[in-house]
């Protein structure tokens, strides 16, 4: 019983996260049709400019909010610079990927040039942990709960009501009539692309004060988040938030009944079973034909 | 004649380098008035009416939406100018709902403080819609689509509304009446480009008929001058 309370509390935690991360890569895809690997290194992005302000004597709530604005940054200067210069050329889906593993592994190479490989840790917003009949939860846990489902929660009201959310899925429904509406596709692509690296900037912040930060430390939840969205039927929102948390108690039970070890190994094998069963996810339908 | 909405001069477009759609085609639409562009398919309605919203870019010509230089804008700006097209075929929102998708027609930013009124305006135009308002539009009909379509493109002011064939899949009752809704709209002062292969509705309703053929336009008048004229109907319409 102990265990299982465990389990589903850990997994819930990690879904969170894993939420984070995969919210911004079933956006871009949806509306952009660009596979983001450099999704992990954006995450890198958010933990160590955290840091950064923390070492800097910024006091943390504002260190965090200030990374997830850096590493929203970061990713609208990737679209200027790298993804816009590919839309609409032959190739884009080749082009996009290898562009972005091409940002991903810069970041990295900058982030071990400027901090080295030594691991780093944001320290927690809140310590303490809550002890009931054998399980442990730490405050810092619930607050990084709390901080990633209202984030989600958020950008599922802004998708859903708002006028520039609107636009977002119109424009991953039908460009043609998104363009006719009024709405201009690029800027849409360069909100998107921004949006989503501040969530994974988020994810990151989040996170490492839980987990040691390194430069490579986002390939992990990259990865996770990539199974996450398929679970989801890649491009839907909704679907990638109730796989997120599905796949977060997942992991976590394999972690605590069979072994660290065999959390992504079991992942992937479920992944296999899943995609042969549901090809378009557990939410996802057959895709949308876009011209 | 009143001052041009519409100023098309020399417009040359298509969707390939070297191959060309419509061919060196020069129209004007005046205020208030509804000029009909009839041909049979195939023959470029759809790539002109394109090319005027910035789906297509034009290789040459210029074109004019109320004295403005739109002739290589994205389409977004045209629309932002005051164009609404109301395409041909499926261009839908298929996961948003009805009433999103007519929101949708209301995105340009004076509009959409207004979308409110205009939404149940075109509900009210259309009963079908509101009474599906809240399913998705990729569950509708065919005919729903179009309505959907039309519905959307009356959910905001316009300087010049382009209709592409608006009773292309739609029953027979439903085209006396969304043809009915056309007039109405005319009769409001609304400027109006019509793109249709069926010259049964247009006779009553354009000022001015176009004739296109192989994306050149071949001639052009009054509706009685040109529809009086079967042997040139039969020519170019079959």
């Amino acid at each position: 019983m102990t265990d299982i309370v465990q389990a589903l509390w850990g997994g819930i935690l990690t879904g969170s996260i894993y939420g984070l991360m995969a919210v911004g890569l079933t956006l871009m895809w949806g509306a952009v049709r660009l596979l983001n690997l450099a999704h992990g290194a954006l995450y890198v992005v958010g933990g160590y400019a955290a840091w950064t302000f923390v070492d800097h004597g910024v006091p943390l709530v504002l260190a965090v909010a200030l990374a997830v604005v850096a590493t929203g940054a970061v990713g609208y200067v990737m679209f200027l610079v790298v993804i816009r210069p590919l839309l609409g050329r032959a190739m884009w889906d080749a082009a996009s990927i290898i562009a972005t593993v091409g940002v991903a592994t810069g970041i990295q190479a900058l982030v071990l040039l400027v901090y080295g490989p030594q691991v780093k840790k944001i320290d927690p917003f809140l310590s303490g942990v809550y002890h009931w009949e054998g399980v442990a939860i730490s405050r810092q846990g619930i607050a990084v709960t709390v901080i990633a489902l209202a984030s989600l929660l958020l950008v599922y009201w802004y998708l859903g009501s708002s006028r520039q959310g609107m636009a977002i899925r119109s424009v991953s429904q039908n460009l043609d009539a998104a363009s006719l509406m009024g709405v201009s596709v690029h800027r849409t692509y360069a909100i998107v692309v921004t949006l989503g690296a501040a969530l994974a900037g988020l994810a990151g912040v989040v996170l490492s004060s839980i987990l040691f930060l390194s430069p490579s430390s986002g390939f992990n939840p990259m990865v996770i988040a990539l199974v996450v969205t398929m679970f989801g039927g890649l491009g839907s929102v909704k679907g990638t938030i109730v796989a997120a948390y599905l796949t977060g108690i997942f992991v976590s039970v394999v972690q605590v009944y069979a072994g660290a070890q065999y959390a992504l190994p079991g992942l992937f094998l479920l992944m296999m079973i899943v995609i042969v069963i549901r090809p378009h996810g557990l939410f996802g339908r057959a895709p949308v034909q876009r011209l | 004649m009143s001052h041009a909405v519409l100023e098309v001069e020399g417009l040359t477009s298509g969707y390939l380098p070297g191959v060309d759609v419509i061919l060196d085609a020069s129209l004007t639409v005046a205020e208030g008035e509804l000029v009909v562009v009839l041909g049979p398919n195939g023959h470029g309605k759809s790539t002109l009416l394109r090319s005027l919203s910035g789906l297509v870019s034009p290789s040459a010509g210029r074109i004019r939406l109320a004295g403005e230089d739109i002739t290589h804008a994205r389409g977004d700006r045209i629309a932002a100018a005051g164009m609404v097209h109301i395409p041909q075929g499926d261009l839908i929102f298929p996961d948003m709902s009805v009433e999103e998708n007519l929101m949708m027609g209301a995105y340009v930013k004076p509009a959409w403080s207004h979308r409110a009124g205009a939404l149940a305006r075109v509900l009210d135009l259309f009963p079908t819609l509101a009474s599906r308002r809240a399913e998705l539009a990729g569950s509708l009909s065919g005919g729903e689509r179009r309505m959907l379509a039309l519905g959307r493109g009356l959910m905001r002011e316009a300087k010049l509304l382009m209709i592409d064939e608006p009773s292309l899949g739609l029953a027979p009752v439903i085209i006396e009446q969304v043809y009915g809704r056309i007039a109405e709209i005319k009769a409001s002062g609304q400027a109006i480009l019509l793109a249709d292969e069926n010259a049964d509705h247009v006779g009553e309703l354009g000022d001015r008929v176009i004739l296109l053929e192989s994306g050149v336009f071949v001639r052009e008048g009054t509706p009685a001058t040109l529809l009086s004229d079967t042997a040139l109907l039969t020519a170019y319409l079959g």
